[in-house]
């Protein structure tokens, strides 16, 4: 569009190639956002319906981020096509895309790694030789009174102990949220029942254990039975790292009546010998009952297990059975399974009264709430500034309008207006929540950007575009809108953490999810009933929001002086 | 722009405002549920019903029941409540628990008050230095503080540790000790005159015990709440004072000689006030309906914990009259700030 960035150069290599992925990107993100957003819909439709869901569920969940990454995808088409047409403004504008991107596949789940890859290449690849040379003179050039600005930011920031100790708290809860699988002892819904309301730093009762399934025999056929099962069971040294307790094989027998019969009457008999299965089967009874380490017998079905030494060993297992009924049909599901690396967790922030490790929780919390709030702000922001943008530049009716609109919703108290927002969509949900907080947080940004606009509207290089014939939505977007970035981005930030207190206190009253999900707010009000005889309980995940907010409003807040020019230390 | 035409310019547009919150009210009292229940209860006779219906005019078109709720809402007929013990119209609960949520909101805004500025000022003499940074970390706890775990937390230390220890505990339920009443003044209890316990039991009652122990009930709900204001106010008042001493009228006087002492709370303290007030007044709003939350840990009878409860029972009438009450004291006070600040500040009238 720009004549100063077009020149006739042909594109090639890599720039074409990073242009095509570009593209691909694009068309990726927009499939991907379509086809979440019909998930929802048929998901909707199949709930209402009361069929069960046939969507995938990496494709549930998410129909708000699916909006942004349409957008971002029809930039990022756009983008590429541009690349091709050597548009140095492409370039730059592909990289801010890509990590926006980047932001945004965070809070989607499994789906997301796969665009972040993407995007990331694209990010390398736009900084290969070949490619920057196309953009990045020219890019630094148009930054670099900016550029000079920046690093002055930086050296403040760097200054400032606030700030850098927020950015360090923001960056380690982010990665405590992501590490949650390898950094936890507990599934965030898995209960300890005779470990609760335990208090801090108690060891658990219950150990926890690795498995390896040696054998597993599942019969629904009919067939008549005894038959006897037999095999190995090679416990080697990678089976004796953690010895706070022996390894065992597991037995497990099920035995149902596949026919008619009811009164069912099978013995069945575990057996586990220390020897290998080969002198096993060379063996005389008598031997073999010298042996003998373990036997169990129960009638129909049977769950036991046999502890074994802790040296390296190889060990025999049979199981047979002894039916009365020779006539009866019935079938068996055998499990064998050894045992091993047995540990006692430790309960380092208690547990919950039905027994949930508390620190565990926690810790898979982080994820679900730093997931809403960015979600929350991310839809919010894109469609207030998108909102306000447009207001502040076409101005007069629709501006009038917009902002007699955002002067109700902040007259209306944000609070009830997302209760009730919650209640009118009918079922009390994580994800009600979120949409009923991003209708009630948008006016902030629209006002915000609306006002930035306002003052960029008149200036120079607007104009200049616009008598170079660029499309008012060209101008808007490419133009305007980044020049806006910076108190949108202060603002967000800061709202990051404003976002998560009012969600884990919707969450708090009862709006949330149901009882047992793992959240924050929740946690506090259920621990809430239980504070003086488990005052951990609620104490922690209070401690976890205060952190995370805080953390935020530093680095938002910190930003924001470093950037107001008012108290601009020179 | 003359003084008069400013004030009129700005009441026609608290206008618009008003009637959106009323657009948005009624229509959220069709997508909650049914408007109808606003006036017909399950305790409704049935005889009654075809009347109620048609004097409210639930059998007209639509856009006749817009404007026929609007009438309604203007001439003070705003409903009935069934979140109360017995079904109640929405004024009077209005006027029997609002008085609960003023004296909170005050009681919170003195602790802001008296803590923040001081605090602010503080920061702000000794910027960058140690005391600057715990202050600011303070005032942004404040901000991030989930409340209604703070006050699970005042609870529990203030209430339930210390008395477990024996020692003297604040109270942390209710607005009074109905024992208390019930020993000093007999099996009535209290009777609301003009239900501010604080001046009631003293002018009505004339009693400095009952007194004291309503002031006790309303400290640790009043500093829960007033915490986020405390470090809104803290915040402002830092930041303003630093743009104030930034002034050229203030190195004047440190230059004749005045001590700093007479620079800071005579110069620089005035000037940076007025956006503080400003503060104040819009932060006065946010407490009135911030007192959601408090009032639902420490069981305050005020309005907050209503609307919570109209809001889990669907109680359209309730969840309508607190909105319309929220955002009448907003788009006032939003009102009084402007029209004190064009007074006071000639620039913004003409800008």
């Amino acid at each position: 569009m720009e004549s100063t960035s077009n020149q006739q150069m042909p594109i090639s290599g890599p720039a074409k190639t990073l242009s095509y992925l570009e593209i691909v990107l694009g068309i990726v993100s927009i499939v991907i956002g379509l086809s979440a957003i019909v998930g929802a819909f048929v998901g909707f439709i199949m709930a209402a319906t009361g069929l069960e869901s046939a969507v995938p569920a990496f494709l549930l969940g998410w129909p708000f981020q699916a909006l942004v990454l349409i957008g971002i995808g029809y930039a990022s088409v756009n983008n590429g096509r541009a690349m091709l047409g050597y548009d140095t403004y492409a370039f730059s504008s592909s990289f801010y895309m890509d990590i926006f991107l980047i932001i945004v596949a965070l809070t989607i789940g499994p789906l997301g790694f796969l665009l972040i890859g993407v995007s990331l290449l694209c990010i390398i690849l736009l900084f290969v030789p070949a490619v920057k040379a196309h953009w990045y003179e020219e890019f630094r050039e148009d930054m670099g009174p900016r550029t000079k600005e920046f690093r002055y930011s930086l050296h403040l920031v760097r200054k400032s102990p606030l700030v850098v100790a927020g950015i360090i708290i923001v960056v380690v809860i982010v990665s405590i949220a992501l590490l949650a699988p390898y950094i936890t002892s507990y599934g965030p819904e898995e209960r300890t029942w005779t470990d609760s309301s335990v208090p801090p730093g108690t060891v658990s009762k219950v150990p926890k254990f690795s498995t390896l399934t040696i054998y597993s025999h599942n019969r629904t056929d009919v067939e008549l039975y005894p038959t006897i099962y037999a095999g190995e069971v090679d416990v080697g040294p990678q089976h004796l790292q953690v010895l706070e307790e022996n390894p065992s094989v597991y037995f497990s027998v099920i035995i149902q009546d596949a026919g008619a019969e009811s009164d069912l009457d099978v013995l069945c008999v575990a057996e586990l010998y220390a020897m290998d299965y080969a002198t096993f089967n060379a063996s005389t009874p008598s031997e073999r009952q010298a042996a003998l380490i373990g036997t169990h017998s129960r009638n129909n079905t049977m769950r036991t297990d046999i502890t074994v030494g802790d040296q390296p060993a190889k060990y025999t297992w049979v199981v047979w059975f002894n039916a009365t009924q020779k006539t009866s049909t019935w079938s068996v599901d055998i499990t064998i399974q050894l045992r091993y690396n047995y540990w006692y967790p430790v309960h380092y922030w208690g547990t919950d009264d039905v027994g949930g490790d508390i620190y565990s929780r926690i810790v898979w919390a982080a994820k679900t709430d730093l997931r809403i709030s960015v979600t929350i702000v991310i839809v919010a922001v894109s469609m207030g500034a998108v909102i306000g943008a447009a207001s502040g530049y076409y101005g007069g009716k629709l501006d009038e309008l917009v902002m007699r609109i955002t002067d109700v919703f902040f007259a209306f108290p944000g609070l009830i207006l997302a209760m009730a927002i919650v209640m009118a969509l009918g079922e009390r949900s994580l994800d009600n929540i979120s949409l009923a907080l991003m209708v009630t947080w948008w006016p902030v940004y629209a006002r915000l950007v609306r006002g930035q606009v306002l003052a960029e509207r008149e200036k120079l290089y607007v104009e200049a575009a616009r008598s170079v014939g660029a499309s008012d939505s060209r101008i808007l977007f490419t133009h305007i809108i980044p020049n806006t970035f910076q108190p949108l981005i202060v603002q967000a930030t800061m709202d990051t953490g404003g976002v998560l207190l009012t969600a884990a206190g919707l969450s708090y009253i009862g709006f949330g999810p149901p009882a047992g999900v793992a959240e924050w707010g929740l946690m506090i009000s259920i621990g809430q009933q239980y504070l003086t005889i488990a005052p951990w309980m609620s104490l922690f995940p209070g401690l976890a929001i205060l952190v995370t907010a805080l953390a935020f409003n530093l680095v938002g807040d910190g930003i924001r002086d470093i950037l107001d020019p008012k108290l601009r230390r020179r | 722009m003359k003084l008069r035409d400013f004030i009129l310019r700005r009441i026609l547009l608290a206008i618009p405002v008003v009637f959106g919150v009323l657009t948005m009210t009624w229509f959220l009292s069709y997508v909650v549920g049914d408007p109808l229940s606003m006036y017909i209860t399950e305790r409704t006779p049935d005889a009654a019903i075809p009347g109620i219906i048609k004097s409210h005019g639930f059998d007209q078109p639509l856009y006749v029941q817009y404007f026929l709720y609007l009438r309604n809402l203007l001439s003070g007929d705003w409903g009935v409540s069934t979140s109360e013990a017995s079904d109640m119209p929405v004024l009077q609960v209005i006027s029997l628990r609002f008085p609960a949520t003023i004296e909170l909101a005050m009681v919170a805004m003195v602790f802001a008050v008296v803590l923040g500025i001081p605090l602010g000022i503080l920061s702000a003499t000794k910027k960058d230095r140690p005391i600057d940074h715990v202050t600011r970390v303070f005032s942004l706890a404040g901000v991030s503080m989930p409340i209604f775990w703070f006050g699970l937390l005042l609870k529990y230390v203030f209430y339930f540790q210390l008395s477990v220890h024996g020692l003297p505990a604040l109270p942390g339920d209710y607005r009074y000790d109905i024992t208390l009443w019930h020993n000093l003044v007999g099996d009535q209890g209290y009777v609301p005159i003009t239900n501010f316990m604080l001046i009631d039991t003293l002018l009505f009652y004339h009693s400095p015990v009952l007194w004291w122990d309503a002031i006790l009930h309303l400290t640790m709900p009043g500093f829960c709440l007033g915490y986020l204001t405390l470090a809104i106010i803290t915040r402002m008042m830092r930041s303003s004072m630093l743009e104030v001493l930034k002034e050229d009228y203030i190195t004047l006087a440190r230059s004749k000689g005045l001590r700093e002492r007479v620079v800071i709370y005579k110069h620089a303290l005035r000037n940076a006030l007025i956006p503080t007030v400003t503060v104040i007044g819009l932060a006065f709003g946010g407490l009135l309906s911030g007192a959601v939350l408090t009032e639902t840990i420490f069981s305050w009878p005020g309005l907050g914990r209503w609307a919570v409860r109209a809001i889990l029972n669907s109680d359209i009438a309730a969840i309508n009259g607190f909105t319309l009450l929220v955002a009448l004291i907003y788009v006032t006070a939003n009102l009084i700030v402007d029209l004190v600040y064009g007074i006071l500040d000639p620039r913004i009238r003409f800008g």
